[in-house]
């Protein structure tokens, strides 16, 4: 025979108590459990009707659609045809879903911004990207399910009621067996003592007689039908409410699933008219000194470079130079024209411009011969470009600590006709050292294509001489009939042949095959000048003519820095 | 078996396999559940430069006049959150208005970027291929982003030194560009 499981079976005295508590908490969780359940369904089935597109339940988790959507809100948001600016549509960003007012359309995109926010959203929604457009918002009933989904509220709203759920059903069944185990000792006694009253369900019941009248008979079997059809409603609603509160747990459940929206705050400022105005003018539009020979190791090697910057021809007759003491020179009495764009060379020179020390001016270039020693001190001070009316035109002052030059070597602008500071004015940064000097011509800026290395004076190694390209820019040149002169600058060295493209880098190596004197080794000047004739680049050695068996090399290479290298390197990089 | 023992059992079930398959879902990414924030309040960016403080818009905090080849202008534009809501970061968007032809902004050579101290130049992407990073190359990236500002009332300084390239021809003369910078501040990372 068995015996009830223990843990059906309380003490007597515990019995009652607890089974009353234990009924009010089952009821009132039955009640709230009821009442979330007919939410959580109704906006379940809300969101699932499948009636003009899908819909979207999201928690407000930001409070920029504040006070329209406050924080902690459930919204719904259903799939649209089209929207229309004002309307208040979710999106997909990245990870994340954002709810935001349609504020402007622009290129087949929608800008959007958050009602909170002074500015729009940065990027424009593209319309594939839109979720659907705000239906329903329910204040607060987003916190409940972001509560739910805290570690605390999932214990208490999840697996609290979950686990009560669990334990009435495990007394349940445990109630099924004990009744079961009943049912079955009533039997075996019955078939032992008829007469014996029998408790089922606490229910007294008169002994069942094997046989019967049909009187007694039919009162039997009605009180037995009676107390079936009582016993069989309260099992159906303890069943039904069982299966509810089952039922509600799992959607509840479900619902904590339901994800958020993040309306994110943001906010512009603009910092405008950032303007960056460059100067009028910084190229003179009249005559300057444009580089000047201040130390010379040559008799009377004093240069002064004029650069007519007007688009007029000047006539220097009675202009004078003057120094920082007021000492003056008259240039010259004669009518002497300075075309526009021209460069004159002034010199001391009681015949011809002096061509031994820093070579023959380049062709075209006017030759001035001032007669007289020009007021230029050999280490500072300052030189003034005087008018035939005593009006200055130009003033440059040398020496430290102004721009200064080593002997021979000279000061320039650095770039033609750069003045900043015209008239009586000067200044200091508008002059670079330079060496070689440029006396006649000048550099562009920048050079895409320099002279990089040469060897003028090999000595009886293998290597002769060479004149070595380089592309010092980032882009690709052509090169194409180029060429390299000497002399004043119509004396042809070298051509580069048609089809010749150097890239950001590269070199073009002109190497000549005979062993011979092919450029001069000393007193010699090349100008590298490109297919339109205009100079590139250039380099004098008249006062520096470099030792047999080296080369002159810009180290590092892409800078102005030239460097007598007895280890050449023709074709390859620079290097000491 | 009895069917109201089964139904409990099945009861049991249910429930027992739909909080476990939630309760994987919710803590198997990360361990925790942190996607319950609720966030309100304000962010709101002030700027400021030298003459200029706590505005929504500044103006001529960057730039230069009369410049000429050679010349540099620096300038600090100052990034402060006065609102209520901490912020992640800010991010800048650069329109050039250039009237110059060739364009002046490829020649105004960005030779220092830094925000609160630290080095940003590298954000900048050498876009038009002239070797060295410009006006031009700010404007046509994706601008400046990621400069952390998750502090409240603390201001942060963008500093930016332009020069006008030595080796800019003489085709800049009388030319201008006029930039305009739009700052956003945002709430979080992946805004």
């Amino acid at each position: 025979m068995g015996e009830a499981p223990f843990w059906c079976s309380p003490p007597a005295q515990w019995v009652f108590p607890m089974k009353k508590a234990f009924n009010k908490i089952r009821t009132t969780l039955t009640i709230v459990l009821a009442i979330m359940a007919f939410v959580v369904a109704v906006i379940g089935v809300l969101a699932t009707v499948p009636k003009n597109g899908n819909f979207k339940m999201l928690v407000v988790q930001t409070g920029s659609m504040e006070p329209k959507i406050p924080v902690g809100s459930l919204i719904i948001s259903r799939k649209a045809a089209s929207y229309q600016v004002g309307d208040i549509v979710t999106y997909a960003m990245k990870n994340n879903f954002v709810t935001h007012r349609i504020v402007a359309k622009e290129n087949g995109n929608y800008i959007t911004q958050g009602d909170a926010n002074n500015e729009p959203d940065d990027n424009p929604v593209a319309p594939s990207s839109i979720i659907g457009k705000l239906w329903i918002s329910l204040p607060f009933v987003g916190r409940f399910i972001a509560f739910v989904k805290t570690p605390l509220g999932f214990s208490l709203i999840i697996v609290l009621p979950s686990l009560l759920i669990v334990i009435n059903e495990i007394l349940a069944i445990g109630k099924e067996l004990s009744k079961a185990e009943l049912k079955k000792q009533a039997r075996q006694k019955l078939e032992i003592t008829p007469r014996r009253v029998l408790m089922v369900d606490g229910v007294r019941s008169k002994p069942l007689r094997k046989r019967t009248t049909k009187t007694s008979g039919v009162v039997a079997h009605r009180r037995k039908r009676k107390i079936t059809s009582k016993r069989a409603l309260q099992e159906a609603a303890a069943t039904k409410k069982r299966i509810s509160q089952a039922v509600a747990m799992l959607l509840i459940t479900i619902v904590s699933l339901i994800g958020g929206t993040k309306a994110y705050f943001s906010d512009l400022g603009l910092s405008s008219n950032n303007d960056f105005g460059v100067r009028e003018k910084f190229i003179a539009d009249t005559l300057v000194i444009n580089e000047l020979v201040y130390n010379s190791s040559c008799s009377d090697g004093q240069i002064i470079e004029l650069w007519n910057g007007s688009s007029s021809d000047v006539n220097i007759k009675n202009w004078s130079l003057r120094d920082e003491n007021n000492t003056t020179l008259q240039i010259t009495n004669s009518n002497t024209t300075i075309a526009a764009g021209q460069f004159a060379l002034l010199a001391k020179s009681n015949s011809v411009y002096n061509s031994s020390c820093y070579g023959p001016a380049p062709s075209g270039v006017l030759t001035v011969n001032m007669g007289g020693n020009p007021p230029i001190n050999t280490s500072s001070g300052s030189l003034s470009l005087v008018d035939k009316n005593n009006v200055v035109i130009d003033t440059v002052s040398y020496g430290s600590p102004n721009p200064s030059a080593a002997q021979d070597k000279s000061i320039e602008r650095k770039r033609l006709g750069f003045d900043t500071a015209t008239d009586g004015n000067f200044n200091a940064s508008d002059f670079m050292s330079q060496f070689p000097a440029t006396l006649g011509f000048a550099l562009p800026v920048p050079q895409p294509v320099v002279i990089n290395e040469f060897m003028v004076a090999p000595d009886s190694g293998a290597v002769q001489e060479f004149i070595e390209l380089r592309n010092n820019s980032a882009a690709s040149v052509d090169i194409s009939n180029w060429k390299v002169f000497s002399g004043d600058g119509t004396t042809l060295e070298a051509t580069v042949p048609a089809s010749t493209t150097l890239s950001s880098g590269q070199r073009y190596l002109h190497q000549y095959v005979a062993k011979g004197d092919e450029i001069s080794d000393t007193n010699d000047k090349l100008i590298l000048k490109d297919a339109s004739s205009v100079i590139q680049d250039a380099f004098s050695y008249h006062k520096f003519a470099p030792a047999s068996g080296t080369s002159w090399s810009r180290i590092p290479e892409g800078t102005n820095t030239w460097v007598l290298d007895s280890s050449e390197t023709p074709g390859t990089a620079n290097v000491l | 078996m009895n069917t109201r023992i089964l139904l409990s059992v099945l009861i049991i079930v249910a429930v027992v396999a739909g909080v476990s398959a939630v309760t994987f879902a919710f803590f198997s990414d990360s361990g925790t559940s942190t996607d319950n924030v609720f966030e309100s309040g304000t962010i709101i960016l002030k700027l400021s430069d030298n003459d200029q403080f706590d505005q929504d818009t500044v103006a001529a905090t960057f730039g230069g006049t009369n410049m000429v080849p050679g010349d540099t202008a620096t300038g600090t534009l100052n990034l402060k959150n006065t609102g209520t809501h901490v912020a992640n970061h800010a991010e800048v968007a650069v329109v050039d208005t250039d009237t110059t032809t060739p364009a002046l902004d490829k020649e105004l050579e960005l030779t220092t970027l830094t925000y609160g101290g630290v080095d940003i130049l590298s954000q900048v992407t050498d876009l038009n291929s002239n070797t060295w990073k410009d006006l031009d190359d700010l404007e046509a990236g994706s601008g400046l982003d990621n400069l952390a500002l998750t502090d409240l009332n603390t201001d942060h300084a963008l500093v930016m030194t332009v020069t006008f390239r030595s080796d800019a021809g003489n085709d800049y003369q009388g030319g201008s560009v006029t930039s305009l910078w739009t700052i956003t501040l945002n709430q979080v990372a992946s805004q």
